[in-house]
């Protein structure tokens, strides 16, 4: 992650209306951001993201905090953004989100890259997206986004308390999971 | 026999997957897991592995429509209204748009250079000012958090050195760029869909998603160096293509309060 100091100093130069300020913002937030939607919102991740960026863009002279208001600030956007693809997929009843992305990826699967998956970032985040969104959301934000209790409890708005729960919960579910357990064993052999 | 190794077994999970809060501080931080728990670091720490090449696509473009956004210069048009520019007006917003990641590659030097820029787009260009050039070096540093979460990758369209030899007309190369890419995947369907970026990038060029065809099959008849490309085969045919789904763009925002509580 960029240092708060850099991030701040791009987000005070980004908020002026200046392109390479954002940038820094761009490469610093995109990865987890996109990595957040993924398992919020699975195919979808890429249009929700380029979004919360375009909205951001448009608001951004009037954000005045810091770096980590900011973070908290870029995920609420996401979060929101999120939900109203939820509810448009929702009203589209014979197109799922996933159906159009499927459509476009259905060429014939490559072996190596499914190798090179089996264990990486996108068999983390599909493990992930497999618990209650209250814990795959805040699992994310905290390990993936590294968000601190406080401000995932701003973006959820829930109490820290909950926050701490819903991780925690998360955790012990995610330990638990067949995968996940499957690596413990081969480390026990070892 | 069986039922002692069953009951061995699940003392032994109870003993090493019990995970609490303070355990699980632990475990968001980055702190290396006990020998319990070797499966879920593992997995936390692909989860938060450094950004992939693909995560970071689509940055010029981004960052395009951040300034086309910020200072209006190329509004987004409602989806719901689409007006039909005429080619020229477009081809002179790529020019804006594409001029200001010139700009972002490497001051106005460029672009300037290239003289190619209609007038109006030289002005909007001379308006921004130009950047200062890089005073130092881009901040890379990784944080806290764990392992490189976010680390900053180098970007080859921010970091490019400035160059001050007279290229082709970078603008008309970005919008080639970004139609040769949006061609190249609209003819394999087996192929890498657009990133998202690029495919939102055309669309506020071409005035909505369905338009980006059309737009495209412009841009790439008017390039000189069109025929020399393979992948401008379907230019000049903007009927019948698959169409992208369109998407309305508006919504609510939720409003950017609470922004002040940095508390950390």
């Amino acid at each position: 992650m960029v240092q708060d100091d850099d991030l701040a100093e791009a987000l005070k130069a980004a908020a002026d209306g200046d392109d390479a300020g954002f940038a820094v913002l761009w490469r610093s937030l995109q990865p987890p951001l996109l990595r957040y939607l993924r398992v919020v919102i699975g195919d979808a991740a890429e249009d929700v993201a380029s979004e919360t960026w375009l909205q951001a863009a448009r608001d951004l002279s009037r954000f005045d905090g810091g770096p980590t208001a900011f973070r908290g600030w870029l995920f609420r956007i996401a979060r929101h953004r999120a939900i109203d693809e939820q509810r448009r997929a929702a009203r589209r009843p014979s197109s799922p989100v996933a159906s159009l992305h499927d459509a476009e990826r259905s060429g014939p699967s490559d072996a190596a890259a499914d190798a090179m998956e089996s264990i990486g970032t996108a068999w983390a985040l599909r493990i992930i997206a497999t618990l209650p969104p209250d814990q795959a959301e805040a699992v994310t934000l905290r390990v993936v986004a590294g968000l601190d209790v406080a401000t995932t409890a701003q973006v959820l708005g829930k109490r820290p308390g909950s926050v701490r729960v819903a991780t925690m919960r998360g955790l012990r579910r995610l330990a638990a999971h067949p995968d996940v357990a499957a690596v413990d064993d081969r480390w026990r052999r070892v | 026999m069986g039922l002692l190794r069953a009951l061995k077994n699940a003392m032994r999970i109870r003993s090493t997957r019990r995970i609490g809060r303070a355990d699980a501080d632990r475990l968001v931080s980055g702190e290396t897991p006990g020998p319990g728990h070797r499966g879920l670091g593992v997995l936390l720490d692909a989860a938060a592995a450094p950004p992939s090449v693909e995560e970071l696509a689509g940055e010029r473009a981004a960052v395009a429509r951040f300034v086309a956004a910020y200072r209006g210069a190329a509004p987004v048009p409602p989806a719901r209204t689409p007006v039909r520019a005429s080619r020229s007006a477009r081809m002179a917003a790529v020019k804006v748009a594409a001029g200001v990641a010139v700009l972002a590659a490497g001051g106005t030097a460029v672009a300037a250079e290239t003289g190619n820029l209609p007038a109006g787009a030289r002005q909007f260009l001379t308006g921004l000012g130009v950047p200062a050039p890089d005073g130092g070096p881009r901040p890379t540093a990784t944080g806290a958090g764990r392992t490189g979460a976010g680390t900053a990758a180098p970007s080859p369209a921010i970091s490019a050195p400035p160059s001050r030899s007279a290229a082709p007309d970078p603008a008309e190369v970005w919008a080639l760029d970004l139609c040769r890419s949006w061609d190249a995947a609209r003819t394999n369907p087996h192929g890498k869909a657009v990133p998202a970026e690029t495919r939102h990038a055309l669309a506020d060029l071409a005035g909505g998603e369905k338009r980006i065809d059309d737009f495209c099959a412009d841009v790439l008849d008017a390039s000189p160096s069109a025929t020399a490309s393979p992948s401008a085969s379907g230019k000049g045919n903007g009927k019948d293509k698959p169409e992208k789904k369109a998407k309305p763009h508006p919504h609510p925002t939720p409003s950017p309060k609470g922004k002040g509580k940095d508390r950390g």
